[in-house]
């Protein structure tokens, strides 16, 4: 790797990619502070744009908005008490308080603080794992390959708590969508209704920005323009990172919890926080001032939510497969540039992967360095109207939508797409298995084939290979505890 | 520890999705499924002969519909009814704002980029309770900010629009719009 770091060097120090770094930091952290936006909009709207770029640069902006946008999402959370992003709802608990006790800056600080210390946590931990699984990963055949996005699946939904019916559904639904066009093994076409415009599938785009970005538009449009007006800022925001230090463990704890649940396929930001917060205050030796302002409770929140972002990237860039909707949606920039994420990566694409780890890195002291200059402008965005923010967005998707091929029918799928996930944003019925079952589908179904032909049509195969048995095996067990844990609810 | 308790069931409620609403959504995602599964006969073809049951092109969609057809009935069983005056309301707005979205888009190659997002904006705002100036404003404000953001700085190509092949200065006009 370190033979790599120069060329990484050259790499990230080209315009385009810091260009990208910068522009994607700066963006995400205005998505993440209005709320109601977040990256998923944001990286919905960029991906088009992301085509034309190369992998490196591409993948950069991308994931400057999913990093900037957790460390954003922060801002609005203390000081208005409303979350820039989903995952910021911990932060309210202790930032807001602390606003209200007249110390917004030390609120913000130690949300910047502890981010900065879990996003390069977990960009170390990414450089250290990610090239270790990969070397185990090429160990791995079509079965485990199968097996491995088949427990991706499973974790998505048994991630869902409350509503894994809801979320195996949508997944399912999101798996026939991946099968609709030409099939692989024969070429023959699927589910076209003999159209030519359905024959390289429903585009990938089209879904995500009538999911993600035209549904929100959708929402936004429709709300009245009041808005909190956030407290004015004032003093220098420096000092959090001298008292975050003194909570080490909390720090070191929550950064680890945001790096194990970032790994695993669909759990994502929520439950790192959740176990994160829930075992900050426990260790605690001042409980009680947990939820009244309590720093450890905002070291808690946003160390574990930046760790996540780097950490999501393990299984894309070992294994190839997205545990979560924005490494989904980074598939695609990588399959657009014929990059294969997985064990090969590593071998073929080393320079790649050393400038991905270099600009991931560096982004982190680019947003805390945006954050420290210039909080007290980015916190008037959270006053811009959500009716402009609604209309800006569904422009947005209209030239996403129809620059892809300049044609009617993908606009035409992405409102469709849009109403439906309206719809379902209203019935509370998750978005995100859609897109997995989408991109997960086809890496299930082509492995599997692969693997049952290659046994000749024995399906032994599955229980004979140690790793697909393993893995077979704890997705039981997952499916096993979470039919246990409904039950349980249900006679509670 | 009881309100320790409670604050951890607090706590709890943001990471669990809850019951999820939507039993409409689900029955009709339910006969969708079946009704995709009656037709893949017609809608996909068999492999060929001795080519292996694996590779048999109708058993991914067999296996996707059927799984998606199973739990969506579950989901329906168990998801409580959706649907307020606030929901409809917000329908209307949707299926509105989705019918000027595609005939913006359709009228682009009649009409350009420009005018066909000056339009849709203004739809939108209007959708919005903007009224009067407030509305010309934010329609030309907003159209103006795609404009440049899209043709000049990212220098987005559009088909050329009927409208500016009529007259040699309309096309010259039409490169800007």
């Amino acid at each position: 790797m370190l033979e790599n770091l120069s060329v990484a060097i050259d790499q990230v120090l080209a315009v385009p990619v810091l260009a990208a770094l910068a522009g994607g930091s700066l963006l995400g952290i205005i998505m993440g502070a209005i709320p109601g936006l977040g990256p998923g909009v944001a990286i919905a709207i960029l991906l088009p744009v992301t085509f034309s770029l190369d992998p490196l640069s591409g993948i950069t902006l991308l994931m400057g908005v999913y990093a900037g946008a957790w460390y954003g999402g922060a801002i609005p959370a203390i000081l208005v008490n409303t979350p820039g992003t989903g995952v910021s709802v911990l932060t309210t608990y202790d930032g807001y308080p602390m606003t209200r006790a007249g110390e917004p800056q030390r609120a913000l600080s130690l949300a910047y603080a502890s981010s900065f210390f879990g996003g390069t946590f977990s960009v170390l931990v990414l450089i250290v794992a990610a090239p270790l699984l990969a070397a185990f990963a090429k160990k791995f055949g079509s079965a485990d390959m199968a097996m491995a996005a088949a427990l991706a699946m499973v974790l998505v939904i048994t991630a869902h708590r409350g509503a894994e019916l809801a979320a195996a559904a949508t997944l399912c639904l999101g798996l026939f969508l991946g099968t609709i066009g030409l099939e692989g093994a024969y070429g023959s076409p699927r589910y076209t209704f003999g159209t030519t415009w359905l024959l390289g599938g429903i585009p990938l785009i089209s879904i995500i920005l009538g999911l993600f970005a035209m549904s929100q538009g959708f929402l936004l449009i429709s709300k009245s323009g009041d808005k909190a007006v956030p407290v004015e800022m004032k003093r220098r925001l420096l000092g959090g990172f001298a008292e975050v230090l003194r909570y080490p463990k909390t720090l070191l704890r929550s950064s680890s919890f945001g790096v194990a649940m970032g790994i695993l396929p669909g759990v994502g930001e929520f439950l790192a926080q959740f176990f994160s917060y829930s075992t900050a205050r426990r260790g605690s030796k001042t409980p009680e001032l947990f939820g009244k302002g309590a720093p450890e409770g905002i070291i808690a929140s946003e160390a574990a939510n930046n760790a996540v972002p780097a950490a999501a990237l393990v299984p894309l860039l070992a294994l190839g497969i997205p545990g979560e909707v924005l490494t989904a949606m980074m598939l695609a920039v990588f399959t657009v540039h014929n990059v294969d994420p997985g064990p090969a990566l590593f071998a073929e694409n080393g320079p790649f992967v050393s400038g991905l780890y270099l600009s991931l890195f560096l982004m982190n002291f680019v947003i805390v360095g945006i954050l420290l200059f210039a909080t007290r402008w980015i916190a008037l965005v959270t006053r811009i109207d959500d009716r402009l923010l609604g209309i800006a967005i569904l422009c947005f998707a209209m030239a996403g939508s129809y620059s892809a091929n300049f044609r009617l029918t993908d606009p035409l799928i992405a409102a469709a797409f849009g109403l439906l996930g309206l719809a379902l944003k209203r019935a509370d019925i998750p978005l995100v298995p859609i897109i997995l079952g989408l991109v997960l589908g086809p890496i299930f179904e082509t492995r599997m084939r692969q693997a049952i032909g290659g046994n000749g049509g024995d399906l032994s195969v599955f229980i004979e290979r140690p790793i697909s048995l393993t893995l077979l095996t704890v997705m039981a067990l997952l499916i096993g505890g979470s039919i246990i844990g409904r039950l349980r609810r249900r006679w509670a | 520890m009881a309100k320790e308790n409670t604050e951890e069931q607090d706590v709890l409620s943001l990471v669990a999705g809850g019951r999820p609403k939507g039993r409409m959504l689900f029955a009709a995602l339910a006969v969708g499924s079946a009704v995709l599964l009656i037709l893949v006969g017609g809608q996909t073809e068999p492999g060929a002969e001795g080519g292996g049951w694996w590779n048999e092109p109708r058993n991914g969609p067999i296996f996707a519909l059927s799984l998606m057809f199973v739990f969506s009935v579950l989901a329906a069983i168990f998801a409580a009814p959706a649907e307020g005056p606030a929901a409809k309301r917000l329908t209307v707005i949707a299926l509105l704002v989705s019918a000027g979205f595609l005939a913006a888009i359709w009228l682009m190659g009649l009409i350009g980029y420009g005018l066909s997002v000056l339009a849709f904006c203004a739809l939108c705002a209007a959708i919005a309770g903007f009224r009067g100036r407030r509305l010309a404003a934010v329609a030309a404000g907003l159209a103006l900010a795609m404009l440049v953001l899209f043709r000049f700085v990212l220098g987005l190509w559009f088909p050329k629009a009927a409208l500016f092949k009529l007259a040699p200065w309309l096309e010259t006009l039409g490169r800007f719009l």
